[in-house]
Formats: structure tokens, C-alpha cells, sequence
């Protein structure tokens, strides 16, 4: 369901008015105090807004928090402590209305989906935070929601958690959804549209990838300014119209579509073919060179993977002899690369929504 | 056998000098009251019908005045913490009063309120129900002196819990009824239980505020505490027996509620 978002938010003065289409994934970015989660607030209901909130053609802002169905996942879990893991995931069937045994079914359910149905019967601090999420999220999904809000879902939890939680966003969120982060693979890997917010206005907006390549805003600028190059997904390989990138792997994902991220400082620049040297070697042809405090930035084409941008020292520039149109060669280690799946891929995917067990 | 290490003590030494001063003060007059206790006629003293009748009495009311407590303080603590009433602090203010206030004040106030020839009693009166030194006059000053312990209780702990897991259980569809009962109460369960303890605790030892407005007759108004100090003057072994029996009350109530061991900081 297309999600048409208009609000005003006086208090914290925030004006914003977006769109998310039906299923689609749309990442809000933002620094401290954007605004980010006051607009998520005014969307489930806790934060007073004026203007609507269309969700087919009803303005959510005039009904009570518990009839917009709007799913929330926060930073913390927020498991009720007093209730087994299980009944915290029937609590969402329950209040629908369905018996005790049947919201326990459809609990157990999702509990298998996200696989953690070895926890029904702990209480919620047995559980370690990277796990609280995993059942905070099967929690919120058997609610059905229609509309699936995450608010920096993966901030307090362990590194190493973070890649199978985002794995399970990505395969089982299938609603229309908003995610605020601060974090880059979290755009790239669950984000369809990325919106940027700053001091409670929308400052750029656009696909995912264009606004991660191209930022605009100073702040989009700063978490982002990395070079993209999408592809199909192997092991360890992104292969881009004939040309095959080489690098490490973050999350599960061969076979699909994907995007190779590395950033400029992870591009080495020669004048000639390096030998015996990284894997991904690249002759390119120089279109822009701009300096940038005490780095220069050097964007070139190559045939396959279109512009790729390599940040060298000022000195090295110089013995480049760097003018438009010169051929170089770029290098990139393989360990430099983060190879991510991308949004898109889930879409293809997609099983039916489990209203119907 | 290993002696445990201890870290270097910050306290001086001096401090333990007021601190058993205090701690005397307050153990010596129970022990006191344990070491008079005909323990012999124990028995024959508190099964006595007087005694009995006080018992039976105390009890019924303290239970009765702490369910009303609970009944009518959860939904006071509530409104303070989660509503935005106009002169919120005065009114706090005036609910808390009867913590503070001398029984026989509030007693006075019972009476002003619900007496014979008060606005409140005397229309009641007119109903043919009197209020004024009946059972329900015992309930009544109980609840008055013991209803403040549940609102802070209640609106403490509810203001310590904040509101995510409500705001949380409506984003899964409960609406405002099911929150109450199935995630704000149950979150507010220890508190709602250690606040009823000290409620019933309190209206157990009523004594000021009860004989004022509810007056001393035997079965209908004399609660324990009344008939200690009423049998004080003719039977001093009787009045310790029923002492010792509020103090091993009070003294379960205490261990129930502060009983985890705290570690020093």
C-alpha cells in the first residue's frame, strides 16, 4: 500500500511530505535531531502532527494509534518482560482478536520464520539483545502490520549480530516500510528510495543509489561519497556487464542482484598496467579532477562499470599528470570491497504475505 | 579457614557512635516488649473474646480499607502521572496530605466531613445512613490515612516505567483497555504489591484518626491498637500479649517487603 506522508510537526519544526510506493522501502537519513524519528512518531501515533498520513485513501492521523496498523521496531526490543517470548509474539494476534491457541499458533509461526523458535519458552532477559531484536521483529510482523516502521532497528545491537538481523529485514519485511539509519549498508541492502532529512526538512531525495553516488546534501555527502557499482551477486564476485569485481562477501545473497561498495581512498592509481598486484584492475579515462582539502578526487570512466572516483594525495596527483581524457589504471584490493545485496532483489523474491496461514 | 579481603573502610570511626546510639533506641523498647511478654498466659490472652473480637475487627477493616485503596489509588496514581491536570502540584499536594498529617487531625476532618451535624453526614442522615462511629467510619479513617501510600506507589512506578512498552503493545493493535491490563499493570505489579503492603500495614495500626471519628465500641470500632491501649490501664499483660502480636504482624509485613539483603555501595 502506498504510504503518502504530508505532516507538520510545530513543536519540533518539521515540515516534511513523502511518498513511499506500495512494498517499497524507503530509507530516511539524517543527522541528530533531523527529525527523523519525531516523523515516525507522528506516523504511529505517539507524536501530535498536523496534515494526513494516507494509507489507501484513509489519513491515519485521525485514528488512534491501535487501529493504523503501523508496526514499530526501535533500537531497544522493548519485550514485555513479564511475558514468554512466545506470548510476546502472540500479543499482536491476540489483541486482533483470535483465541489464545490460535495467536500462539500463528506466534509459533513466526517464531519458525525468524528462527527462533528455541526461545518460545524463555523470558525475554534470557535473551541477549541481538536475539530480543529477532523476536521484537517476529513480534511486530504477526501483528500484520500494513505499514512497517524501523527506527535504527540495528544501533545498540553487536557487530556481529547486525548481518543476520539485516538478512531477516530483508527477506521477511515485505510491507511497505520506513527505516531510519545512520548506517550505509542499511540503505543500500533494504532501501528502494533514500530521503534526507535535516533540521526537520527534506534536503534530497531519490533512488537509493543515485543519492549514495551523487549526494547532494552535506550530510548525505559525509556518510555516503562511496563508489557504487551494481551486478549480479556470486560468492565472492559482482559481475557488471562483462567486467567481475572482486571482494568480501557482508551478507548472504549469491545468484541476485547486488551493488560493490568501496570507497575513493581504497583506489589506487597508476599510469600504467600494475603487475603482480590487487585483484580488481581497471584501465579507466579521466573525466573530473577537484580537490578537496588535502586530498584531490579523481572520477574516471571505464566502459563496463561507468564513473568510479579514486582519492589520491596532492603530491601524487601531480606526478599523474591528471587532465580530462587521460588513461590510467585503477587498482582496488579485494578486502576493501564490501559486496551487499540489494533492495530490489527481495522484491523478486517475495512470498506471500503469511496473512493466510 | 581464608579470611575474605576487604578494601580500605571510608567510613571514620567516629560514625558508629550515633549510629548504635539510634539503633539502640529503636531496638531496645521491642525488646523490651518481648522480654514482658507473659509468655504463660500467652495463649488464654489472645484468644480472650476482647481480644478476638479486636483481632477479627482489625483485620476485616485493614483488608477492607486496603482493597478500596487499591481500587481507588491505582486510578489516582494514574491521572498524576499520565494526565496533564490543571494545578497538578497542588493537588498532589493535598492528596499527600494525610501522610503527613496528625491522625487526630485527620480524624477531625472525618468527622467535619462525614459527622452528625456535618453538611455530608447530616444528608446522609437524612438517607437514614449514618456514618459517624460505625464499622464503616474504621474503613473509612483507615483508607484516609493510608490512600496517599498507594497513590505515590502507584504513580512512582508508573512514572519509573515510562511508556514505551504501552506505546509499543498499541503499535501492535491493543487499544487503551488491553494496554492497562495486560502490559501497564503487569509491568506495575511489584510496586502495586509492596504499596498495598504499606497501606494495609498502615491502616492495621490506625489508631489516632479511627478512635476520633469512629469512636471505641467493642466489635464494631475497637480495632487492636484501640484495644491495647484501652486494656493498657487495667491489664498490662494483656496489652503486651496484643502488642506482641501487631509487632510480629508489622515485623513479617517488613521482611516481606524490604527483605533483599543490599550490598554495601
Amino acid at each position: 500500500m502506498t504510504l503518502e506522508v504530508d505532516v507538520r510537526i510545530p513543536r519540533a519544526d518539521i515540515e516534511a511530505a513523502f511518498e513511499v510506493a506500495d512494498d517499497d522501502t524507503a530509507a530516511i537519513l539524517g543527522p541528530n535531531g533531523a527529525g527523523k524519528s519525531s516523523i515516525l512518531g507522528a506516523i504511529t501515533g505517539t507524536v501530535a502532527a498536523t496534515g494526513q498520513v494516507l494509507l489507501h485513501g484513509q489519513n491515519l492521523l485521525g485514528l488512534p494509534p491501535h487501529r493504523r496498523r503501523v508496526g514499530l521496531l526501535g533500537q531497544r526490543a522493548l519485550l514485555f518482560p513479564h511475558l514468554s517470548v512466545l506470548d510476546n509474539v502472540a500479543f499482536g494476534p491476540r489483541s486482533a482478536g483470535h483465541s489464545r491457541r490460535r495467536a500462539r499458533a500463528i506466534a509459533g509461526e513466526w517464531l519458525e520464520r525468524l528462527e527462533a523458535s528455541h526461545w518460545a519458552d524463555r523470558r525475554p532477559d534470557q535473551l541477549s539483545g541481538g536475539q530480543q531484536q529477532r523476536v521484537a521483529m517476529a513480534r511486530a510482523l504477526a501483528a500484520e502490520p500494513d505499514v512497517m516502521l524501523l527506527d535504527e532497528p540495528f544501533a545498540a545491537i553487536d557487530a556481529e549480530a547486525i548481518d543476520g538481523l539485516r538478512t531477516l529485514v530483508r527477506r521477511h519485511v515485505n510491507t511497505t516500510c520506513i527505516i531510519v539509519t545512520h548506517d550505509l549498508p542499511d540503505a543500500l541492502t533494504l532501501a528502494d528510495r533514500v530521503i534526507v532529512l535535516d533540521e526537520g526538512r527534506i534536503v534530497e531525495e531519490g533512488r537509493t543509489t543515485e543519492v549514495l553516488t551523487r549526494p547532494r546534501s552535506r550530510f548525505a555527502a559525509r556518510i555516503a561519497g562511496v563508489n557504487l557499482v551494481t551486478g549480479t551477486l556470486a560468492d565472492m564476485t559482482l559481475t557488471c556487464a562483462g567486467t567481475t569485481v572482486t571482494g568480501r562477501p557482508v551478507e548472504d545473497g549469491p545468484g541476485s542482484h547486488g551493488v560493490a561498495v568501496f570507497p575513493p581512498r581504497a583506489v589506487a592509481v597508476y599510469p600504467t598496467r600494475p603487475h603482480g598486484s590487487p585483484r580488481n584492475t581497471w584501465p579507466v579515462e579521466v573525466c573530473t579532477v577537484r580537490s578537496d582539502g588535502p586530498g584531490v578526487f579523481v572520477t574516471a570512466n571505464h566502459p563496463d562499470l561507468g564513473e568510479v572516483t579514486a582519492e589520491v594525495t596532492s603530491s601524487a596527483a601531480a606526478e599523474l599528470d591528471l587532465q580530462v581524457g587521460t588513461h590510467l589504471w585503477f587498482a582496488v584490493k579485494a578486502q576493501e570491497v564490501d559486496l551487499l545485496p540489494r533492495a530490489r532483489q527481495h522484491r523478486a523474491q517475495r512470498r506471500p504475505r503469511p496473512s493466510a496461514i | 579457614m581464608t579470611r575474605q579481603p576487604t578494601a580500605p573502610s571510608a567510613t571514620p570511626a567516629w560514625i558508629w557512635l550515633p549510629a548504635g546510639f539510634g539503633a539502640l533506641l529503636l531496638v531496645v523498647p521491642l525488646v523490651a516488649t518481648v522480654v514482658d511478654v507473659p509468655w504463660a498466659d500467652l495463649p488464654e490472652l489472645l484468644t480472650s473474646d476482647a481480644s478476638r473480637q479486636a483481632l477479627s475487627l482489625s483485620l476485616r477493616t485493614a483488608l477492607g480499607s486496603t482493597a478500596l485503596c487499591i481500587a481507588l489509588g491505582t486510578p489516582m496514581g494514574w491521572v498524576l502521572a499520565r494526565t496533564h491536570l490543571p494545578a497538578q502540584r497542588l493537588i498532589r499536594t493535598v492528596v499527600l496530605l494525610p501522610m503527613v498529617l496528625p491522625p487526630v487531625v485527620s480524624g477531625m476532618a472525618l468527622l467535619a466531613a462525614f459527622g452528625r451535624n456535618s453538611l455530608l453526614g447530616g444528608a446522609l442522615e437524612g438517607f437514614g445512613i449514618r456514618i459517624g462511629f460505625t464499622t464503616v467510619a474504621v474503613v473509612l479513617a483507615q483508607m484516609f490515612v493510608s490512600l496517599p501510600f498507594m497513590v505515590l506507589g502507584v504513580e512512582g512506578a508508573l512514572r519509573t516505567q515510562g511508556v514505551d512498552h504501552e506505546r509499543t503493545a498499541a503499535t501492535l493493535g491493543a487499544g487503551p483497555g488491553r494496554v492497562l491490563t495486560r502490559v501497564t499493570l503487569p509491568l506495575i505489579a511489584p510496586a502495586l504489591r509492596s504499596a498495598s503492603v504499606l497501606c494495609f500495614a498502615r491502616a492495621l495500626g490506625e489508631f489516632g484518626a479511627t478512635i476520633t471519628f469512629a469512636g471505641s465500641f467493642p466489635g464494631i470500632t475497637r480495632t487492636l491498637p484501640l484495644e491495647v491501649y484501652l486494656v493498657r490501664e487495667s491489664d498490662m499483660d494483656a496489652a503486651i500479649a496484643l502488642s506482641l502480636l501487631l509487632l510480629v504482624v508489622a515485623g513479617v509485613i517488613v521482611a516481606a517487603t524490604h527483605a533483599q539483603p543490599r550490598r554495601p555501595v
